[in-house]
């Protein structure tokens, strides 16, 4: 695979989390999910992606979403 | 134990045959009419790992191809389906009005990184020993009004590049961040005959502005579109602005 065609797919990965994580209709389940893999899934794609800035700051507001999920669960 | 990806509409034409997390097929669980998307799980362990995140991701785009989709957020484990039914009665009013806003609409995302020409402007470091306090703070006016420069540049660009594309979309709102250098992550929400338009619309600021990084992902499930998160999240110098746009919303 290409380096551009690699960092565009790194990049819709980056997106999905965006999304997955932080957005959609949040539902209140009966158990909670591990938070560490989360961690570990931003931490590659920020070696991968270290010239996009904002990977450090979007997997902050992720796991704040999932740390509060957990929180009130 | 059920995990749950999205709320649909239509519940009485059959889903798509998929397979979620676990490798289980998934299920429609009817309530009135509307229905939860299910697959049973037979661990409590449902981690986010990559694979589980596009699992999830894959059977919402299933689901999108012939009807309304409500994607739920990324963990949702209800014990069993009495459970799941005790939420969709709770939420049935807000899930139904989510569902006929996104109707016939999928979600588009546009990453903006540009080169902020202040920033790369030398930073006068006033010498240790030789700095008296009125320098100092002159020093200190100075950075600030320039930082406030630089973000007032930022925004009026990011007006720019989002407004160019969120007219033709029904919903829309942005991100940006000033330092270190501008970056917008914008959300739209667009109906699926305007699709290639939007995306033509992209290529047309890709080619007007050629130091623009510019990057369109989509369709999505409506992510950015289903919780009415009207707030704006003033969090550092980050904004989350999202508006209705465009002449047909709702």
């Amino acid at each position: 695979m290409s380096e551009s065609v690699l960092r565009e797919k790194n990049l819709a990965l980056l997106d999905l989390l965006d999304r997955i994580l932080d957005k959609g209709v949040i539902l209140r389940g009966d158990i909670t999910i591990s938070v560490a893999d989360v961690d570990l899934v931003y931490l590659g794609l920020k070696v991968l992606l270290s010239s996009v800035d904002t990977v450090e700051r979007i997997r902050g507001i992720a796991n704040q979403a999932l740390l509060e999920a957990a929180a009130k669960g | 134990m059920i995990y749950l990806y999205a709320v649909i509409d239509r519940p009485s034409a059959p889903i798509p045959a998929t397979i979620g997390l676990c490798g289980a097929a998934t299920d429609a669980l009817q309530y009135r009419d509307i229905a939860a998307v299910i697959s049973p799980l037979t661990t409590t362990q449902i981690q986010a790992t990559e694979d589980n995140l596009w699992r999830h991701e894959m059977v919402l785009e299933e689901l999108m191809t012939d009807r309304s989709v409500l994607p739920v957020q990324f963990g949702a484990v209800f014990t069993d389906e009495l459970s799941a039914l005790a939420v969709m009665d709770e939420r049935y009013a807000d899930f139904a009005a989510n569902l006929n806003r996104v109707r016939g609409r999928v979600e588009l995302g546009l990453r903006a990184l540009w080169d902020d020409p202040l920033a790369s402007s030398p930073d006068s470091q006033p010498s240790d020993d030789a700095v008296d306090g009125r320098a100092y703070m002159l020093d200190r006016v100075r950075k600030q009004r320039d930082l406030q420069a630089r973000r007032q540049e930022a925004e009026a660009f990011a007006e720019t590049i989002h407004g160019s594309i969120a007219r033709l979309a029904d919903e829309s709102g942005y991100r940006l961040q000033v330092s270190p250098s501008p970056y917008l992550n914008g959300a739209y929400l667009v109906k699926r005959e305007a699709v290639a338009t939007f995306r033509q619309e992209v290529e047309t600021l890709a080619s007007t502005y050629p130091k623009l990084c510019l990057l369109c992902t989509g369709p999505w499930p409506p992510f950015s579109f289903v919780n009415g998160k009207q707030t704006e999240d003033t969090e550092g110098n980050e904004k989350w602005r999202l508006q209705p746009t465009g002449s047909t919303s709702r």
